[in-house]
């Protein structure tokens, strides 16, 4: 469903990592994009495809440092 | 040439030490946390899978573990990082030049107060009490070897971390000769464990890590990191805030499969192993009045045997083992304060360092060679 589809938005490459490890590990879809906006130039966005909402609390609970999330693009 | 040179570096590596760099630099050509191309994120995956199996190993977070070239580099981002002018450093009397010299480099230009305290041979009460009188409202970092590269001689860091917690002091370890020799627990043991990757962790030279938690010294180097490129400062959190420009990723997979071979093992009996090998060492080369082994009951050590052939050098006795086919270590090692605290400071003394590669038969060869050296070349 894209409505559950959202992008969150790391630092590092390391807690882009971090984060893979840890929703796959629940039960999450995602994949990995590099991103330009919204991290001070360079960083990465998560592409969580499902439970997105749900994921974000997780990353947390991880001490994931976040930087805002956005909706997937409509493909 | 039978190499028990291994507190310098170990020799030889696993072969899925070699088997990781070779495949490294085939087929994991693209630079980490820097592109969103596939070979760039297959690299930054690898290199996340050795940091989340060092954290593991020293009972931390990954991102808690930054890849540094190698033990001296740790050193230096957090001694340098943690120095404060008017303040006080607490060190052993048994330190490395890799803690001794910015201390001093820091020392000569800025006013610091460092006391060193006399461990040498002192059993583990006498030393934590000895930390426990020395610490106070001025000091402002304590540095400790976790076991002193030139006798082997075991701190109790666990005991010295619990005083600077108390007193709210940074406490930095040296791991360079215990890091997979005896456990190590970032929780329990220390604020920043300093590991070099090439002698008990088995990986290859130019590897190292610094590992911390809440204590973040600023950064040593400056430069690109792949994140955060419009900042002009370097990164607030590591691992990436401490790792300016493209890390050793070949070095660091092997470093992984270095990790990966003492885990198969266990730290424990890699331990055992070496200390069984030491033993005999120690109870062969004591027959011979022409020897002196630096060893005290009342300390605890890790496996190495200091000792010397009376009457010459050490970098003579050192010549003489390596023209019967064995590779030792001797002068000061690098640490002339604990050959001062041995009285060794003149000629320094030879180093007996097995690893898990070494064998019975091996050492038994090596005993022989003393026996011979004693018979032929000693007057």
């Amino acid at each position: 469903m894209q409505s559950d589809c959202l992008y969150v938005y790391v630092s590092s490459v390391t807690m882009a990592q971090k984060s893979k490890y840890i929703l796959l590990k629940h039960g999450y879809r995602i994949s990995i994009e590099r991103a330009s906006n919204g991290i001070n130039g360079c960083g990465y966005r998560i592409k969580i495809k499902n439970k997105g909402k749900n994921a974000v609390a997780l990353l947390k609970k991880y001490s994931v440092t976040t930087h805002g999330t956005s909706p997937c693009e409509s493909s | 040439m039978i190499y028990f040179d291994n507190a310098a570096t170990s020799f030889p590596k696993p072969i899925s030490v070699e088997k990781a760099i070779s495949k490294s630099i085939k087929f994991y050509g693209g630079n980490p946390g820097r592109s969103g191309h596939k070979m760039s994120f297959v690299i930054s995956e690898k290199i996340y899978s050795v940091r989340d199996k060092i954290a593991n190993f020293f009972n931390t977070n990954p991102e808690n573990v930054v890849f540094t070239s190698n033990c001296t580099h740790s050193l230096n981002i957090a001694i340098q990082g943690l120095l404060k002018e008017k303040k006080t450093v607490l060190t052993t009397n048994l330190e490395h030049n890799s803690v001794t010299r910015p201390i001093s480099s820091f020392k000569q230009k800025k006013n610091l107060k460092w006391t060193e305290i006399d461990v040498f041979e002192k059993k583990d009460d006498e030393i934590v009490n000895a930390f426990k009188n020395a610490l106070n409202d001025n000091v402002c970092l304590v540095v400790c070897t976790h076991a002193s590269n030139v006798t082997g001689q075991i701190m109790p860091i666990r005991s010295i971390y619990k005083l600077c917690k108390k007193s709210g002091v940074p406490f930095v370890v040296d791991a360079a000769q215990t890091a997979g020799l005896l456990p190590l627990d970032l929780e329990k043991d220390a604020d920043i464990i300093c590991v070099p990757g090439h002698k008990g962790l088995y990986g290859p030279t130019g590897t190292g890590a610094l590992i911390l938690k809440d204590t973040l010294p600023p950064p040593l180097l400056f430069g690109g990191t792949g994140n955060e490129s419009l900042s002009p400062t370097m990164p607030l959190i590591p691992p990436e805030r401490y790792e300016a420009g493209t890390v050793n990723t070949s070095g660091i997979l092997g470093l992984g499969a270095g990790i990966s071979f003492v885990e198969s093992h266990g730290v424990q009996n890699m331990f055992s192993h070496e200390q069984s090998l030491c033993n005999h060492v120690i109870k062969n080369l004591s027959m011979y009045p022409q020897i002196t082994i630096y060893q005290n009951p009342v300390a605890n050590y890790v496996p190495v045997v200091l000792f010397n052939f009376n009457g010459i050098s050490s970098s003579a006795g050192t010549q003489l083992l390596s023209d019967k086919g064995f590779a030792l270590r001797g002068g000061l090692h690098c640490a002339p304060s604990a050959h001062s605290a041995l009285g060794t400071l003149s000629d320094g003394a030879i180093r007996f360092a097995p690893s898990a590669f070494n064998n019975m038969a091996q050492v038994k060869a090596f005993c022989n060679a003393v026996r011979q050296i004693i018979s032929n070349d000693l007057k």
